[in-house]
């Protein structure tokens, strides 16, 4: 947000975003991440090892897993770790938004080469993994374990749309209903990450084909890449109904009853689930030029049961969430 | 969601209680305790009662002094360093005090104090079925008569125009001719007479004394008045005059016709009061208001019982939940994100110890030499907890030369860095180093500037004067700050910068 040389940001009042449907901050909390989800399940989304234990036991496709480092004295071994893996990637176990992955595309078991060409040793890679077990990335700052994950394929379906980076399809998912979705793609700006608040743009993808719908960045509508020039508009997510099926499994692995799937497209293997994350933003709704919350009180009106399978789900979400 | 509703409902119930509760204290504390909700100054009387004797020897000396009667607009309360003690006598409370044989002194001084409360008439009783009257001279009975004779010939007078004549009347008569007809009370021998005279009409009368609350004299002797029971009520006449009137600030000690002071195992004794006006804040007289509260048995339950010290500590923190809600109002109503919860309110309270301008160049100072020091270290590649503690070692060295350089350049107001809640700092600055790290300079320099605006606003709400001392003397009122904060945690409408953030979803 720009304050010097631009027009002061135009204010609208309370009313028209009630009537917009937009959810706000205190009532995401209140009314869906308090009311839904219970504290004593979050382990299922704030520890991704157990997170993956719980995709392998329910048949969601994640990134193959290489081990973890638990305690200092393991880390100087993390070389036999992924000494048979060619890539890899480390992760905080208790991490959030993204925070202290580190992706290691190639390696000889002394340089370490990053996706962005950068070369790292091995006193970087151990340096990272101490960090991630002092508790610097982990919420709250507890102690934590770093996991080791093979690197995820990605397609290049998407590399005119994205500077860098990953580009990864974030559903939220309301009673184990998709009930909206945007694919968040890295900038320059946001220095080859997919955080929205670092400046990457935002697509929103209709639920029922996962065309885009609308782009933005940085609250403001965009049509082309920033840095590459590609028109939004053109962009295709391939196996889209496999992204639904895989939010919707998500939701019977977890009691969670409102959360978010990261979901990104492996070349060879499809979408594979990255995280789940029970605190979803609401950047989303600015994505999609759309409000969630009409689209969360479609579903609480529904009577219990009104759709028992994941494909009836999916079928009501595909029908309402254009 | 019935269960939602009923949570909420018992929430608001919850809210009523405490708001509720904290009225109702706070009333008590105003309208039965006078304390004042304006904190401009006042004054107290401070009385001074000395009672002179010559004591016999080998005899313990007791001396009791009637409390003075409870006064319009005055509540009193036995100074804290006075040896003197309250105790009930048959139904009378009084000042008491034994000197142990042998006395070596000749003169003991009681102080009390009298402040302003609000004014409450005490209730004046009617007098006592009309007892046996005393024992009368058929000489004085006789000199009795005819001066009613005289002055009201056949009774036909009121009591209200009689009272005056018969004053009048006894002004005139020599002082002995007025002690015959009283002759057993040693007081005003005009008032006596009076009461002699208009009982024998069967008027009650009795006397009344006390003192002038006036400063310029030094060991007045109480001054006696004549009241006088008429027409469903007491009517006090001066006796010289005959005028039915009460000075204005006139301390009443004594009515009815017990002692005003008692003093046992001497001589002779007198009683002299001198008064002083003793200009106090508003905090003081609540000090004094609280001890009251204290005398009358119902356990001091104010801060004001504690120690000085502790008194001093808690003022500090009066205002502490008025800035804490601040804090929830930036962050979920207007939607500001704050560098740590409560860090804005701390680093206020510091700001507090060395004013707004020093404190915050000496917090942008060490945040930034911090900031840089952190960038540092954070190229050696440590681990956390032994980064952060160097980050507070860092600071608290910085503390230490910010005071140090601004002692030697004559800076005082810069002496005082030592009140920055050290760790806060050293975890803002650990923060902003990450933040800066994740999500670059411009998120931290926003979220650093919002921090510092808030503890500025928190600042100017906890240097107010007036709120701390509203929010001390009246600490219940502090339940309707969590009641507050309990609503707040169900505010579920837009935050303030949501308005702006998510306008492009308003359709036009």
């Amino acid at each position: 947000m720009k304050l010097f040389g631009m027009p002061l940001p135009r204010i609208v009042s309370p009313r028209s975003l009630q009537r917009a449907g937009v959810l706000g901050m205190n009532q995401r909390n209140h009314a869906y991440i308090m009311r839904y989800n219970r504290r004593s399940d979050y382990p299922d989304v704030d520890d991704k090892l157990r997170t993956k234990q719980l995709a392998i036991r329910y048949g969601v496709a994640t990134a193959e897993l290489i081990g973890s480092i638990e305690y200092q004295y393991q880390v100087r071994h993390f070389l036999d770790l992924v000494a048979n893996a060619p890539d890899f990637v480390i992760k905080p176990g208790h991490g959030s938004g993204g925070r202290g992955i580190l992706v290691i595309t190639h390696h000889d078991g002394g340089v370490f080469h990053k996706p962005n060409g950068e070369v790292c040793d091995y006193d970087f890679i151990y340096e990272h993994i101490s960090n991630i077990l002092s508790g610097l990335y982990s919420l709250g700052g507890q102690v934590d374990y770093a996991l080791f994950e093979r690197c995820i394929d990605f397609s290049d379906v998407y590399s005119r749309f994205s500077f860098q980076g990953v580009p990864d399809v974030r559903l939220i998912v309301f009673k184990g209903y998709p009930v909206m979705s945007m694919i968040r793609l890295a900038t320059k700006e946001s220095d080859g990450r997919a955080n929205l608040h670092q400046g990457a743009v935002g697509v929103g993808l209709s639920i029922r084909d996962g065309r885009p719908r609308f782009a933005a960045s940085h609250n403001r509508e965009i049509t082309h890449h920033p840095d590459t020039g590609a028109a939004f508009s053109e962009l295709v997510v391939p196996h889209w109904e496999e992204h639904l099926d895989l939010a919707a499994r998500c939701a019977e692995m977890t009691p969670l009853g409102y959360f978010g799937a990261d979901i990104a497209t492996d070349r060879k293997r499809g979408p594979l689930l990255l995280e789940l994350n029970a605190r979803p933003g609401l950047a989303i709704q600015i994505a999609n030029g759309q409000g969630l919350l009409s689209r969360l009180r479609l579903i609480e009106s529904l009577p219990p049961g009104a759709h028992p399978t994941r494909a009836e789900k999916i079928a009501f979400a595909r029908e309402n969430f254009n | 969601m019935p269960e939602s509703q009923f949570h909420r409902r018992s929430l608001y119930i919850l809210v009523a209680f405490l708001v509720v509760a904290a009225l109702a204290v706070a009333a008590v504390k105003i309208h039965f305790f006078g304390f004042s909700l304006s904190n401009r100054a006042e004054f107290f009387y401070q009385v001074d009662c000395a009672v002179s004797f010559d004591p016999e020897p080998e005899k313990p000396v007791r001396i009791s002094i009637a409390l003075p009667e409870p006064a319009d607009g005055w509540a009193f309360a036995l100074d804290p360093d006075s040896p003197f003690r309250i105790e009930e006598r048959g139904g009378r409370r009084r000042m008491e005090q034994e000197l142990s044989a042998p006395v070596q002194r000749n003169r003991v001084s009681c102080r009390f104090r009298l402040v302003p409360a609000p004014a409450r008439r005490a209730p004046l009783l009617p007098p006592p079925a009309q007892e046996a009257s005393k024992p009368v001279s058929d000489a004085s009975r006789a000199a009795a008569e005819a001066i009613l004779d005289r002055v009201d010939a056949g009774g036909k007078m009121t009591p209200r125009e009689l009272v005056p004549a018969l004053l009048q009347e006894l002004g005139t008569m020599p002082r002995g001719e007025k002690r015959a007809l009283a002759p057993n009370s040693g007081g005003d021998e005009t008032v006596e007479a009076a009461i002699m005279l208009l009982e024998m009409r069967g008027i009650p009368a009795r006397v009344v004394r006390g003192i002038l609350l006036d400063q310029k004299r030094f060991l007045q002797q109480p001054d006696n008045y004549l009241d006088v029971w008429y027409g469903d009520a007491w009517h006090i006449y001066r006796p010289n005059t005959g005028v039915e009137e009460l000075p204005t600030e006139f301390l009443i000690l004594q009515r009815n016709d017990r002692s005003l002071y008692e003093v046992s195992g001497v001589k002779r004794s007198s009683i002299g009061y001198s008064v002083t006006r003793v200009p106090a804040g508003a905090e003081r007289l609540n000090q004094i208001r609280a001890q009251i509260i204290d005398e009358r048995d119902l356990s001091d339950f104010s801060l004001f019982s504690l120690p000085a010290s502790e008194q001093n500590a808690f003022k500090r923190l009066a205002l502490l939940p008025l800035a804490i809600l601040l804090i929830v109002l930036i962050r979920n109503i207007v939607g500001i994100p704050t560098m740590g919860t409560f860090m804005p309110v701390l680093i206020a309270m510091a700001f507090l110890e060395m004013q707004l301008l020093p404190g915050l160049v000496n917090f942008v100072l060490i945040l930034t030499v911090g900031l840089m020091i952190r960038a540092w270290l954070s190229k050696l590649n440590l681990l956390m907890v032994p980064r952060i503690s160097a980050v507070v070692v860092v600071v608290i060295l910085l503390m230490q030369l910010i005071s140090v350089a601004a002692n030697f350049l004559k800076l005082p107001a810069f002496v005082d860095a030592t009140f920055f809640p050290i760790i806060i700092i050293a975890w803002t600055i650990e923060r902003a180093s990450t933040t800066w790290e994740e999500d670059g300079a411009t998120n931290t320099l926003k979220q650093l500037v919002a921090s510092t605006c808030a503890a500025a606003i928190c600042y100017f709400i906890l240097s107010s004067a007036y709120l701390q001392y509203v929010l001390y003397t009246f600490a219940e009122l502090n339940l309707i700050i969590l009641g507050v904060i309990l609503l707040l945690g169900t505010y579920t409408g837009y935050r303030f910068t949501e308005l702006m953030r998510f306008q492009p979803l308003v359709k036009k």
